[in-house]
């Protein structure tokens, strides 16, 4: 179960600096952003 | 949705021995995996239903890459934003294929000149649009997204004529440039005040 856990935190932090670099989400909606990937 | 994926990235972060920071940004990117997930496969699945599922995909994807630069207009939960990203996409895409009968070429590059003619002024005017939970403040960045937004925007405007040329050979291509305008065109839409007045509050940075 861990090498599963490691590999969705992995996809999802890789998600979430993709997201962190643009200017928004890419749909209409914006969760709070954590401040470690804030690039204001 | 949003307290179940903190849920799983709560039991991720304790199996794996991160900090509450990493959590964080685990949780971040679960929701924007489910968001964009959920919104691509119910925008594919309400096209396949009104006959248009191609159209729906360039709607959808000609919004958020555009959307990746010039920020925009935030609803203001997750399951407005996905049924009005499903309805807007399923909409433009079913428009599309109905305006096919009376398409009339002229008539499409005066729509294409006018359209990118609006949608370059309302770049240079209001983009990048930031919103609270995500704030642009360094000059440095607002420049970055202005400038892949122009990038963006060129890219296309060259695949439309693109579209607009291959149309007079291949039909298919009628109704996806049509769609790439009306992607384009309410994406545009979302960066002014009226978009903002429809979606929910936005700040303007630039």
């Amino acid at each position: 179960m861990k090498k599963v856990y490691g590999l969705v935190a992995a996809l999802s932090t890789l998600v979430a600096a993709m997201i962190a670099s643009s200017a928004c989400f890419l749909f209409f909606y914006q969760p709070e952003e954590p401040a470690s990937l804030r690039d204001e | 949705m949003e307290k179940i994926l903190r849920g799983l990235a709560h039991k991720i972060s304790l199996s794996l021995g991160y900090d509450s920071e990493k959590e964080a940004v685990i949780a971040y990117g679960l929701f924007a995996m489910m968001q964009i997930g959920i919104t691509i496969v119910l925008a594919f699945l309400f096209g396949l239903i009104v006959g248009a599922p191609v159209e729906a995909m360039i709607v959808c994807f000609s919004v958020s890459i555009f959307r990746k630069y010039s920020g925009g207009a935030h609803a203001h939960d997750a399951m407005f934003c996905t049924v009005i990203s499903v309805v807007y996409c399923t909409f433009a895409a079913w428009l599309s294929k109905q305006l096919i009968p009376i398409y009339h070429p002229y008539a499409m590059f005066i729509a294409i000149r006018l359209v990118y003619g609006l949608v370059f002024w309302i770049t240079y005017r209001y983009a990048p649009v930031d919103s609270p939970n995500k704030p642009i403040k360094s000059e440095q960045k607002i420049k970055r997204m202005r400038k892949g937004s122009f990038i963006i925007l060129s890219t296309y405007m060259a695949l439309q004529l693109f579209f607009y040329g291959a149309s007079s050979h291949w039909p298919a291509f009628l109704s996806y440039g049509i769609s790439l305008l009306l992607g384009i065109g309410w994406q545009a839409f979302t960066l002014t005040p009226l978009g903002a007045i429809l979606l929910g509050k936005r700040n303007v940075v630039a």
